[in-house]
């Protein structure tokens, strides 16, 4: 329960000034890109207080050449109101490597999440810490379904030809049980924190 | 444009089409439109008719009673808009306007002192589709086939909505209206005709008073 909370939660890192929520993103963020925008600390709190493991939280004490070990990689459905459809969402995970042979930029799957089916509001309680005010906005009313690593941040390790860099794929689903309509959205994809990018009206 | 770009790109021609399916378990929405009618598998329809009975008229759904609250929800989002310039005395009036996103908008009415949504959601706009089984398809609206439920909620009371969702503009928007009712052993107080009556109504109103 308390990771489906977080759904939402996580998603708000995208704050930006589109009052709208409806939509569909992913995100494939290294924390020394959010530490760059000063998010990473209360980004990293709010993680703690829905069960970040506590390790990952020092993550934000560490170099800038450590924090780039660290990322989120998350694909996020989200929508108005949680009463209409049933959300859902899964996110691919890909690393980049060099071909050997010809020097060119190639994939491998690394990662694969799928959120619950279903959606979760916003529990006003976990917002009383006032370090975490950046986070409410006006998401309150909004509910989203978030395909990750239930630990939010997780460390990645690379073999000798693979690049720092990943790429997050989402695909994202809905369901009108009252009306037995089944959708998609268009899939998303990501190879940065995404922060600018919030739904389907800043596509 | 980077190199990435191109990466996801071809990530997105060689995966996509088998990524965008639904999870185990959830039927998968295929087709050529922004609205599709679709046949069940037998392996979906576990899935389908949960809580779900057909009756000759209607749907019967058991859902949370939240559902049955949506017009409040609906009026608590941030960007809901109430309407204060019409006479309290129409039987017909708009109450409140919520542009959801740039492409879904639903108008709350006052008809006949009962409350009712109007949800037009531009789903070829928005790049989304969605599937609709034909064997849900139980009523037609000005031309066009639709789905009639009755919404119950799980543990009942006697609180219902009525709910009809239908296609227009060439399959590229869905419509959904939503009407309050009051059910007993979970039949509506209302008939399908006096539902379909009041909702002609909210559609000529919001066509002639466009947002």
């Amino acid at each position: 329960m308390q990771l489906l909370k977080a759904s939402l939660l996580v998603g708000m890192i995208a704050f930006s000034g589109s009052s709208y929520a409806l939509g569909a993103l992913s995100r494939a963020c290294f924390i020394s890109e959010l530490a760059d925008r000063n998010l990473a600390s209360p980004a990293l709190l709010l993680f703690r207080y829905l069960g970040m493991p506590i390790e990952y939280y020092e993550v934000r004490n560490k170099s800038r050449r450590d924090q780039e070990q660290y990322a989120i990689f998350e694909s996020i459905t989200t929508d108005y109101g949680a009463v209409r459809y049933y959300l859902f969402a899964a996110s691919r995970v890909y690393k980049t490597f060099k071909h050997p042979t010809y020097g060119t930029t190639e994939i491998r799957l690394h990662r694969e999440y799928k959120s619950p089916w279903a959606a979760q509001t916003l529990d006003p309680e976990i917002f009383k810490d006032s370090r975490l005010s950046m986070f409410k906005f006006n998401r309150k009313v909004s509910s989203s379904v978030r395909a990750g690593n239930p630990d939010f941040v997780e460390q990645v390790g690379y073999r000798w030809d693979e690049e720092r860099r990943m790429i997050v794929t989402g695909a994202h689903s809905y369901y009108d049980p009252a009306t037995k309509a089944t959708g998609a959205l268009p899939d998303t994809s990501a190879s940065d924190c995404n922060l600018s990018e919030w739904g389907l009206e800043d596509r | 444009m980077n190199k990435y770009s191109a990466l996801i790109s071809m990530i997105a021609l060689s995966a996509g089409a088998a990524f965008g399916q639904m999870p185990p378990g959830i039927p998968e929405c295929k087709g050529p439109d922004a609205i599709n009618y679709i046949k069940i598998k037998d392996s979906e329809r576990q899935f389908y008719f949960e809580n779900t009975t057909i009756t000759n008229d209607y749907l019967l759904v058991g859902l949370s009673s939240r559902y049955l609250k949506l017009a409040e929800e609906l009026m608590r989002f941030p960007q809901a808009v109430a309407i204060s310039n019409s006479k309290k005395t129409d039987s017909i009036r708009k109450t409140h306007l919520i542009q959801e996103s740039k492409n879904r908008q639903s108008s709350i009415f006052s008809i006949d002192e009962k409350e009712a949504i109007l949800t037009q959601w531009n789903l070829k706009n928005d790049g989304a589709k969605i599937c609709i089984p034909n064997e849900f398809i139980n009523a037609s609206f000005d031309g066009s086939e639709g789905v009639l439920a009755v919404i119950v909620a799980v543990p009942a009371t006697t609180d219902c909505m009525w709910k009809f969702s239908w296609a227009t503009d060439e399959k590229s928007i869905n419509n959904e209206f939503y009407l309050k009712d009051t059910c007993l052993a979970g039949k509506p107080k209302m008939t399908k005709n006096m539902v379909f009556d009041i909702m002609r109504r909210v559609v000529l109103h919001e066509k002639t008073f466009p947002p």
